[in-house]
C-alpha cells in the first residue's frame, strides 16, 4: 500500500513545500517593502501596510508548451491577493507594480532555495521543480 | 505476513525520512527570513532614532545636543556579521544633505537579495560631521547655531 501511495504523497509534498516557500518569500518581500526598503535599481515606494490577504493556487497546465510537457507534469500559478494603501500603488495592476514585482520575485527566489538551495533562480519569475512549473502573479484587493 | 508487515514498516520509515529531508531547506529559509526581516526592522529603527535626534536638535535651537550612547546605538552590534552568521547594516550610515534623508543600507546577500535601502526623512539640510572629542562623545548631535554637527567616526556615520 505504501508503494501505491508513495508517488502521490511525494507529489503533494512538493506542492506543499513550494506553496510554503512562496508564502515565506512573499511575506519577506511584503515586510521589507512595508518598512520602506527597496532593492538596488528598484523604485522607492513610501512605507506603509503591505498585507498578503490570501494565496491562491491556479492550475495552468493546459498552457504548457510541448517542450515543457516533457519536463514537468503541471503548471501552477501562485496568485497573491495583496492589500496596500493607494499611495503605494505605482501601477494599476499588482503584477506589474513595484510592490507586486518584489513579492513575486522573492516568492520565486524562496521556492528555488527550498528545492535547490540557491537563492538566485535561472528566471526571476518562474521555477521548474521535478514535477511542476511555478509562476507567480498578484492582484490588489 | 510478519515479513510483509516488516517490509511495510521499513518503507513507512524510509518514506518519512525522505519527506523530512525534503523540508530541510524550507526550515533554513524560514530562519533566514526571520533573521533578515528582524535586522531590517532594527536598521529602520536606527534610522528613525537618528532622524529623531537630528530633528530634535534642529528644533531646539543653538546649544542643544543629544547623545546617543552605545546602549542606544551600538555600531559593533549593528554591523556584526559573525554573531548569527547574518549580514548586518552596511556601515557607514549615510546622511544625504541635499535630499534631507538618512540612508540605511541593509545587506541581504545571505538570501540572494543584494543591498536593500531605506531613506528616513530629516528636516535640516545644513548638517556636517566631525570626529568625536572629549567633550562630545561618539554620536552626539549638536546644534551650534549655524547648523547640525554630528560627532561620529566616519566609518559609522558619513555626511558626504
Amino acid at each position: 500500500m505504501i508503494l501505491v501511495v508513495f508517488p502521490y504523497a511525494l507529489k503533494q509534498n512538493e506542492l506543499n513545500k513550494a506553496l510554503a516557500a512562496a508564502r515565506d518569500g512573499a511575506t519577506y518581500g511584503a515586510s521589507l517593502r512595508g518598512m520602506g526598503f527597496r532593492g538596488e535599481n528598484v523604485k522607492e515606494i513610501p512605507q506603509g501596510v503591505v498585507k498578503i490577504e490570501e494565496i491562491k493556487l491556479v492550475e495552468m497546465s493546459d498552457k504548457l508548451t510541448e517542450e515543457e510537457k516533457t519536463r514537468v507534469g503541471a503548471w501552477y500559478q501562485i496568485r497573491f491577493q495583496v492589500s496596500i494603501p493607494d499611495y503605494m500603488k505605482d501601477k494599476a495592476t499588482c503584477s506589474g507594480s513595484s510592490i507586486g514585482m518584489t513579492i513575486r520575485k522573492r516568492s520565486i527566489s524562496y521556492i528555488n532555495y527550498a528545492f535547490y538551495g540557491d537563492w538566485t533562480p535561472e528566471d526571476e519569475l518562474k521555477v521548474y521543480t521535478d514535477r511542476f512549473k511555478f509562476t507567480t502573479a498578484c492582484d490588489f484587493v | 505476513m510478519r515479513g510483509q508487515i516488516s517490509l511495510e514498516a521499513i518503507l513507512a520509515v524510509g518514506f518519512s525520512i525522505v519527506i523530512l529531508l525534503s523540508l530541510f531547506n524550507l526550515t533554513w529559509e524560514r530562519f533566514y527570513l526571520a533573521r533578515d526581516v528582524g535586522e531590517a526592522g532594527e536598521a529602520k529603527m536606527v534610522g528613525e532614532l537618528l532622524a529623531g535626534a537630528i530633528n530634535n536638535a534642529y528644533a531646539n535651537g543653538e546649544g542643544f545636543s543629544i547623545y546617543l550612547g552605545p546602549d542606544v546605538l551600538n555600531y559593533t552590534r549593528l554591523g556584526d556579521a559573525s554573531r548569527i552568521t547574518g549580514v548586518g547594516i552596511s556601515l557607514p550610515i549615510v546622511i544625504d544633505k541635499t535630499g534631507r534623508t538618512i540612508n540605511i543600507s541593509k545587506s541581504m546577500q545571505k538570501t540572494g537579495g543584494g543591498n536593500w535601502m531605506a531613506a528616513v526623512p530629516i528636516i535640516p539640510a545644513n548638517i556636517s560631521r566631525a570626529s568625536p572629542t572629549a567633550q562630545y562623545a561618539e554620536t552626539t548631535i549638536r546644534n551650534n547655531g549655524g547648523g547640525i554637527i554630528i560627532y561620529a567616526a566616519q566609518e559609522n556615520i558619513d555626511v558626504p
